[in-house]
């Protein structure tokens, strides 16, 4: 049941996926972007990792889209027309700059976490760190945070802060 | 099943989840074509033109934006990932503080807290200050001189009479 | 786990789901009726003929008013019309995406009942248990938010897909707005978790009902309504209530359909049935944001004497504590609907401008200096070391 329930997801995720490339419609491939995006949160969580589920529904779909939608509406043409002026460009440059920049924090988060947690240490005795776990005596996502890799977690902050700063400055010329 | 011996992440809860979400779709899409099937259907050109304010509308709606809403979203993205990070964080921050009596590591969390939330704090008082969140002013902060030419010319504007009264 | 809990949950789920969709007739009805009461007019009071009004007639009450029940069919009469209406489809709409949105516009709020536990657990037999909740998920208060990103979806792309301006600026209000007031809810709750040490709103109503140092600084008593988190976190209650509003787009908030300048806003296109699931959707939200509150704020199903009442070995009094807490839930859920009628016929409308400052410069702050207030009183303490309040019913829910 599961196993179906599975491949149903990952057949609707790979089919909107490539509706969004596809689509003519501008309107369209922004829809289908926005179910990829739930096909790949569902499939975090076949992974068993609900946080990380949670994170990308909250932060993709949440923000990144609403970005993605706000910039299509700076093309003047909607449905016909899928080359975007220089604003929309301009503006999608700047979101492919912040785009970057939270991938570019998530990969340096999970790739910190992913392997070492199955090696050694003080997390590796849960099986999935990517859960939020607070049961006393567990350690989940939190408690590698403050421990092993603080740093990290610190260092994301400033990137995003920069990442922040860079891509309203590269707008800010546009409002003006 | 995880250390603890239970079950450690619920596929079944999610499932119960999925079982709630297609019931949804199958009660109000049902709904939704039942009315389909039980309402009339006569279009006419007067009945498919748009809201207008009575006249007809006018080229296409699909309009350029003001770019402010997409620096709102763009803001919003960076703040967004950096709360979900502390997520993790706050769910376990009693059990690092409150349970310890220690105040060694507790302050030493606390403080890597603080710091973070003071960077995005940071982030925020720079667009506030830059007036990127601004809606209806210029994006230039005002400054002193532009102050007071527009009290000048505000004055100016209003006749002696009026002042008095 | 037999084959018998699968269908227990299954009506349980039955049960959440029905109870949710069947209340929002008598909402609208409700919501109608306050409005004419703080208006000082009578509401619908046509359709109905031998209300509960009459009754009172008959025995000389009232005579004659038909004030306060009176049209008490009306919802009947409302979902008749919305069902019957023809459907007008702007021609130059773009047909599938205007036919989808409105379901977008339900989902999201029902799928956050999935994680508020509406009433405590029935243990039936020992071992077999019935959690008046749809699914208990690790990341609890994180779906909420996730569904709720999810929710302006539905508004912008019915507005867009209309082809008409006015639901286009709408639904881009709806997402500008839903973004700017999400950051200030996101961090509210962030306290929150820190307060429950949880992000587990079935945690989260145990916290409150076993009392305890919930902010570090005073010990209370779980027996009475001391537990409950509007008296740890009241900032955070203010915050919260008002994010809450602005979510769903209620009246000091609706700009993305303020009808005095956008007609409609996003559902201006929109008539008979589609237009009947943005209004049902817009219900259900406000509903789902009233359990989010009872349950972080009002304790959830608790109320004073539950542990007494559930001191009982019997299990018809377990099955009646239990009851009275979905009712207690019920209640505190519809209270804040209640607010939100309220308030829209006390508040006017926003600017937009103003929107955007009250979230980005007034709200934000406020959550941000009230996250640090928590952490900080969150601090050791010289009290005893923190025990984990009602082992008990964690055990209990566990041992499935």
């Amino acid at each position: 049941m599961a196993t179906l329930i599975f491949w149903l997801v990952v057949l609707v995720t790979v089919a909107s996926a490539i509706a969004v490339v596809t689509a003519r419609n501008i309107l369209h491939a922004a829809f289908s972007l926005c179910l990829t995006f739930l096909g790949v949160a569902a499939t975090y969580i076949f992974l068993h990792a609900d946080f990380v589920a949670a994170v990308q529904l909250i932060v993709y779909v949440g923000g990144i889209l609403v970005l993605i939608m706000f910039a299509i509406m700076f093309s003047s043409n909607v449905v016909e027309d899928t080359a975007e002026g220089r604003r929309g460009l301009l503006a999608l440059g700047a979101g492919a700059a912040g785009m970057a920049a939270v991938f570019a924090a998530v990969l340096l988060l999970t790739s910190r976490l992913a392997e070492p947690l199955k090696t050694a240490n003080p997390c590796a005795n849960v099986a999935y760190a990517a859960t939020v776990s607070v049961e006393a005596g567990q350690t989940g996502i939190g408690h590698c945070l403050m421990g092993p890799y603080l740093l990290p977690f610190e260092v994301v902050s400033v990137l995003l802060l920069a990442a922040l700063i860079g891509a309203v400055v590269i707008v800010r010329k546009e409002v003006r | 099943m995880d250390p603890q011996g239970r079950p450690n992440l619920e596929i079944a809860e999610y499932g119960t989840a999925l079982f709630l979400l297609l019931l949804a779709v199958a009660v109000v899409g049902g709904l939704l074509v039942l009315s389909r099937l039980v309402r009339p259907h006569n279009p006419t050109r007067e009945k498919q033109i748009t809201y207008e304010c009575g006249e007809d509308p006018l080229g296409s709606a699909w309009l350029r934006f003001n770019i402010r809403f997409y620096v709102v979203a763009l803001v919003f993205v960076l703040f967004d990932v950096e709360m979900v990070l502390i997520y993790p964080v706050a769910a376990i921050f009693r059990s690092l503080t409150v349970g310890t009596r220690d105040w060694g590591p507790a302050l030493v969390v606390f403080g890597e807290l603080l710091f973070f939330v003071a960077v995005l704090f940071l982030g925020l008082v720079y667009v506030w200050r830059k007036g990127d969140l601004g809606w209806i002013r210029s994006f230039r902060v005002p400054t002193e001189q532009g102050l007071r030419s527009w009290k000048r010319t505000a004055a100016a504007s209003v006749a002696p009479g009026e002042k008095a009264g | 786990m037999g084959w018998e809990l699968y269908v227990l949950k299954a009506v349980a789920v039955l049960l959440i789901f029905g109870g949710v969709l069947s209340v929002v007739p008598f909402l609208v009805f409700f919501e109608r009726k306050i409005s004419a009461f703080i208006q000082d007019r009578v509401g619908p009071n046509r359709v109905g003929l031998a209300g509960p009004d009459s009754l009172l007639e008959a025995f000389g009450f009232r005579k004659g008013t038909r004030r306060v029940l009176g049209g008490w069919l009306q919802p009947l009469a409302d979902v008749i019309k919305l069902f019957t209406k023809e459907a007008l489809i702007p021609a130059h709409a773009d047909r599938p995406l205007y036919l989808l949105a409105p379901l977008f516009a339900v989902l999201p709020p029902l799928l956050a009942f999935v994680v508020i536990p509406v009433g405590q657990d029935i243990v039936v037999s020992s071992g077999v248990l019935v959690k008046l909740q749809v699914a208990d998920l690790h990341v609890g208060i994180l779906f909420v938010l996730a569904v709720a990103s999810l929710s302006a979806y539905g508004l912008a792309f019915g507005g867009w897909a209309s082809n008409s301006k006015f639901p286009l600026l709408g639904g881009v209000r709806a997402m500008a707005q839903m973004v700017s007031y999400e950051v200030g809810m996101v961090l509210v709750i962030l306290a929150l978790v820190m307060s429950y040490d949880s992000v587990s709103l079935r945690d989260m109503v145990s916290r409150q009902a076993a009392g305890g140092t919930l902010l570090g600084i005073w010990d209370c008593d779980g027996d009475w309504i001391w537990g409950w988190g509007l008296f740890h976190q009241p900032l955070a209650f203010v915050l919260f209530a008002i994010c809450a509003l602005a979510e769903n787009n209620r009246l000091p908030f609706d700009l993305p359909e303020c009808e005095s300048e956008l007609v409609g806003g996003y559902h201006t296109e929109y008539s008979s049935m589609g237009f009947g699931m943005f209004f049902q959707g817009e219900y259900i939200a406000m509903m789902a944001m009233g359990g989010l509150l009872a349950t972080m704020f009002l304790g959830g199903w608790h109320y004073p004497g539950y542990a007494w009442l559930n001191a009982s070995d019997s299990l018809l009094v377990h099955l009646l504590a239990a009851l009275i807490g979905l009712a207690v839930f019920g209640v505190k859920m519809l209270g804040f609907v209640f607010f939100a009628m309220w308030v829209r016929w006390t508040l006017p409308r926003f600017r937009w401008d103003q929107l955007m400052r009250v979230g980005w410069k007034g709200i934000i702050p406020l959550a941000l200096a009230n996250l640090v207030l928590t952490a900080a009183l969150n601090l050791p303490a010289p009290a005893p070391a923190h025990e984990k309040p009602d082992r008990n019913l964690t055990a209990v829910t566990r041992d499935r």
